[in-house]
């Protein structure tokens, strides 16, 4: 009996989870409970948990292995595995305000390597007290609700993802140079099968993805709309406000998530600490694995 | 009337669609050749084109029975040309009287009547009174379009299917035009296959228009709507068309199971009087990839016979069936 309360807060997306203290090792049978809400609710959230860097990698091992903290940026000092999801620092890069960026949009974490990770683990050490929610949607319940004709035709698709600067946005020179240096292209299915559950997901991610494979450029343009409203539907999403000590930890190859869109005329800091799980080279419905283009895979972590 | 014996001559105007058909006097009797000749160049080129043909509605009649039965002017036409009820007047005083002002039936991209179950194998139109300049109408390619696509839009519009309805955007109009709510109290409404087979050259057709299709049906909104935003935006693309200016005596004659065409776009800002006159051949039920055939869902068969609605005003005029008869289609 591990306590653990599973509480869903939409019809397709996100549960809370009561009943855990992450300061304390989780046994094995918590373990089970949390992945089996991972995989049905895609996103699980925590609240009040008071952990350090060191501790919330141990809770990430229980589920994987971490990765560097993001092929292209810095991790905090002293956690290689640890990214700072940090306002200031995207400000830096950005040369100012960044929710409207277009880079900023929706996005499932680092679709332009091989293998993106399978999960991700964000908790907050200091948010606005109100602004910046997280948005995340279902791709296995955005896939199911095309229809039949869209579902075969998706599934026959591949697209390629690349970590690119959108134009017309301001980069520093120090991030336009590490994009240059180490070019991420990778060809993923459109849709995804899932390697745990088996699932079907619309495997979109629209920062990420260029075009699609096959089709003319006017005929990418107008598939990857079609499919980004569809995965960006109200219904296949849950929104999520942050405190301090909030925990997100989601299922990257079954969501894609929207940043914060509200806070370019708030003030606070907003500081968030990631670490990613290693994750496996997506497959087709076809069984055709994903296709490298450019760059490394993402592996663990050296610790 | 003579009999007219003559080599024609087929000049292409464009590289996928129109060719201009010269050494043929539609006021004459045209030999089986000529005919024969004028339908091969129709089914390679989808639309062909007639200059300075000094012809009436009974030698425009004559002529396009050569080719097939004659449908009476129009589902919705109820003031019908006294003697000749296959006649429909593509008149710009006309318009001004049932809509206000305007040049054409449908001012976007269509395919003639397509919200009936067998649409128009084909169209002849001829100009009577045109303006100077201005005025033109541009035709596409459907197989073209088609054919244009790439191999996975094509594989799932294969399988697809759409409704067409007459007066898509009449709802949002005055509900006091009298012709207007005779439209919408007899819907006109078929499924069709967004793909046709054409029954002569088996060529496939990208089968949908702006101006008649109202959704794809079996997927969502989202899906149709962006889906038929990307077909719409194929069979308009200037590669597939060809651009017609019209002089009196011009004559177009276009496959209506190939092509979609689109009326003038710029003489909204001006008063000219614009009168053409058009014909259509009996066309037979669209047939998908899959050999399954359109459906009917409203309204009736466009054959030769009036329905019984519209009975009463073309009974005034000629019958129909008293027409010169059309040879045997092949």
């Amino acid at each position: 009996m591990s306590g653990i309360e599973v509480r869903p807060v939409s019809g397709h997306t996100g549960a809370d989870i009561v009943g855990v203290d992450l300061r304390r090792a989780l046994s094995d049978a918590d373990v089970a409970t949390l992945r089996a809400a991972l995989l049905q609710w895609k996103v699980i959230f925590f609240r009040d948990q008071h952990i350090s860097p060191a501790e919330q990698a141990a809770f990430a091992r229980r589920f994987g292995q971490p990765t560097p903290a993001h092929p292209l940026r810095d991790s905090i000092e002293g956690h290689p595995e640890v990214l700072p999801i940090d306002r200031r620092i995207f400000e830096e890069e950005y040369g100012g305000k960044t929710a409207r960026r277009d880079i900023d949009g929706w996005h499932t974490d680092v679709t332009a390597v091989i293998n993106p990770p399978a999960g991700s683990i964000l908790r907050a050490e200091d948010v606005p007290p109100y602004g910046g929610d997280t948005t995340w949607t279902n791709l296995v319940a955005a896939y199911e609700g095309l229809s039949a004709p869209f579902k075969r035709f998706a599934e026959k698709l591949r697209a390629v993802h690349s970590f690119h600067l959108p134009d017309g946005v301001a980069v520093s020179s120090k991030l336009r140079e590490r994009i240059e240096a180490k070019p991420l292209v990778s060809e993923h299915p459109v849709v995804r099968v899932h390697p745990e559950t088996g699932e079907r997901a619309l495997f979109v991610s629209p920062t990420f993805v260029r075009y699609i494979v096959g089709v003319s450029p006017e005929e990418s343009r107008r598939i990857i709309n079609l499919f980004f409203q569809q995965i960006t539907r109200p219904e296949y999403t849950v929104r999520f406000r942050w405190q301090k000590g909030s925990i997100a930890f989601w299922d990257n190859r079954a969501t894609s998530h929207l940043g914060p869109q509200d806070i370019d005329h708030i003030e606070h800091e907003r500081k968030l600490h990631r670490i990613t799980l290693v994750g496996d080279i997506p497959v087709g419905v076809d069984g055709v694995p994903s296709r490298p283009i450019q760059g490394e895979p993402l592996l663990a972590a050296v610790s | 009337m003579g009999q007219q014996v003559s080599k024609i001559e087929v000049r292409p105007l464009a590289s996928h669609v129109g060719a201009e058909i010269r050494g043929v006097d539609l006021a004459a009797r045209q030999d089986d050749a000529t005919i024969a000749q004028v339908r091969a160049a129709l089914l390679e080129w989808k639309v062909v084109f007639f200059r300075n043909q000094k012809i009436g509605h009974a030698e425009q009649i004559a002529f396009a029975s050569r080719f097939g039965d004659l449908t009476y002017a129009h589902p919705h036409e109820d003031q019908p040309l006294a003697e000749f009820p296959e006649i429909l007047p593509i008149d710009s005083r006309r318009f001004d009287q049932r809509y206000g002002k305007r040049y054409s039936y449908e001012n976007r991209w269509h395919t003639d009547v397509t919200a009936a179950v067998n649409p128009p194998a084909a169209s002849i139109l001829r100009a009577q009174s045109v303006p100077e300049y201005g005025g033109d109408t541009t035709w596409s390619n459907l197989v073209a379009a088609y054919e244009g696509l790439s191999p996975a839009i094509r594989e799932l519009i294969d399988g697809l299917r759409a409704e067409h309805r007459f007066g898509l955007r009449f709802a949002a109009q005055d509900s006091e035009n009298a012709y207007l709510k005779k439209v919408r109290e007899n819907p006109l409404v078929a499924i069709h296959p967004v793909v046709r087979v054409h029954p002569e050259t088996q060529q496939r057709g990208l089968f949908v228009s702006p101006g008649f299709t109202s959704h794809i049906v079996g997927v969502s909104r989202l899906e149709s709507t962006r889906l038929l935003d990307l077909l719409f935006e194929q069979i308009a693309k200037p590669a597939y068309t060809v651009r017609f200016h019209w002089e009196p005596g011009s004559v177009a004659f276009w496959d209506n199971r190939a092509t979609a065409h689109l009326g003038p776009q710029d003489l909204q800002h001006r008063d000219v009087e614009r009168v053409l006159y058009r014909v259509t051949l009996v066309g037979d039920v669209p047939v998908g990839v899959d050999g399954v055939k359109s459906e009917l869902i409203s309204g009736e068969v466009f054959g030769a016979r009036p329905p019984e609605r519209l009975r009463a005003a073309y009974g005034k005029t000629r019958a129909v069936s008293d027409a010169p008869r059309a040879e045997v289609r092949p």
